[in-house]
């Protein structure tokens, strides 16, 4: 599964730090995976200019190195989003048989 | 007794991955170690269980360590558009800045006499820096101030946000740009002097 989109919509609402990324990842969609290969991750979309980056204070009182939609990264979410819908779109085009497929309605 | 973090910090060099990070990467990782066996111990966790479950869901270490991107001081994004990824980006443009300040206020005049003395025609470039050099002695209060401001600039560069890239990148090749029309206007003049003696 490409974690790009993922990421970028999760730091969408706020600057988060890493740890932060993965428990909203877990709460919001269940989603589990090997969570050190979010760094390399977050390493690229900063290199790629897509976040930006800030060492700062959590609430928990340690440093925390904090990650933040740039307005690239806004620009590049807003494509994945869109591109995700078409695919969507296409895949329940052939599995419910169209847009306006109703649940129950098998295809033809 | 080592705390907590202490002891995390020992078992992550021990795995001799942490050899392979930089300190901002490692910084990172244990800062997410920490975090998770904080949550997982606050869950009522034994904590050596919690350390062994941090480590278990952070993932082969070696794994990470290569996925990391390279350390190159200029990356071009898919886009095309460039971007500068290099730790000391906006240190080095301020010292190639310093540098040119210095040159131009403590080199450049002392090489006009030079040139004064052995009527050398001098180069567009170096006639602009002379000028330049005597504006900034001149005005060598403001000079100081200015680079002082600058370098609280470049210390509080890491927090700009998306701007500090665009930032570094201006420090640097204006750091560059600056060296190299400094060290053109001494030396093209030297050459050109040189090429007389020679000639004659």
């Amino acid at each position: 599964m490409e974690l790009r989109p993922l990421v970028l919509a999760i730091l969408e609402s706020r600057p988060l730090y890493g740890y932060e990324i993965v428990q909203r990842a877990r709460k919001r969609a269940n989603l589990k995976w090997e969570e050190g290969t979010l760094y390399p991750l977050l390493h690229r979309l900063e290199r790629d200019g897509l976040l930006a980056s800030e060492w700062r204070k959590a609430p928990n009182g340690k440093d925390r190195k904090y990650y933040s939609l740039t307005r690239k990264g806004k620009t590049v979410l807003a494509k994945d989003r869109a591109e995700w819908k078409e695919q969507v779109r296409a895949v329940s085009e052939i599995l419910l048989g169209g847009r306006h497929a109703k649940p129950g309605r098998s295809a033809p | 007794m080592p705390n907590r973090e202490e002891a995390l910090r020992r078992i992550f060099e021990a795995t001799g991955v942490s050899a392979r990070l930089s300190d901002d990467q490692k910084r990172e990782l244990l800062g997410h170690l920490e975090d998770a066996v904080e949550a997982k111990v606050g869950a009522g966790v034994p904590e050596m269980d919690a350390v062994g479950q941090a480590f278990t869901e952070l993932g082969d270490l070696e794994k990470i360590a290569r996925e990391y991107p390279k350390a190159l001081p200029f990356v071009v994004a898919p886009d095309g558009s460039l971007h500068l990824w290099w730790g000391g980006a906006a240190e080095m443009g301020y010292f190639l800045l310093l540098f040119v300040a210095f040159v131009e206020m403590m080199i450049l005049p002392m090489f006009s006499v030079v040139y004064a003395k052995t009527h050398v025609a001098l180069p567009g470039l170096t006639v602009m820096c002379l000028s330049l050099a005597g504006l900034m002695r001149d005005n060598w209060p403001l000079v100081i101030v200015g680079l002082l401001a600058l370098g609280a600039g470049v210390y509080r560069i890491r927090r700009m946000g998306p701007w500090r890239r665009a930032a570094e990148l201006v420090l640097v090749l204006g750091g560059a740009v600056g060296c190299a029309a400094v060290l053109a206007a001494t030396t093209l003049p030297l050459i050109g002097l040189l090429e007389g003696t020679w000639r004659r």
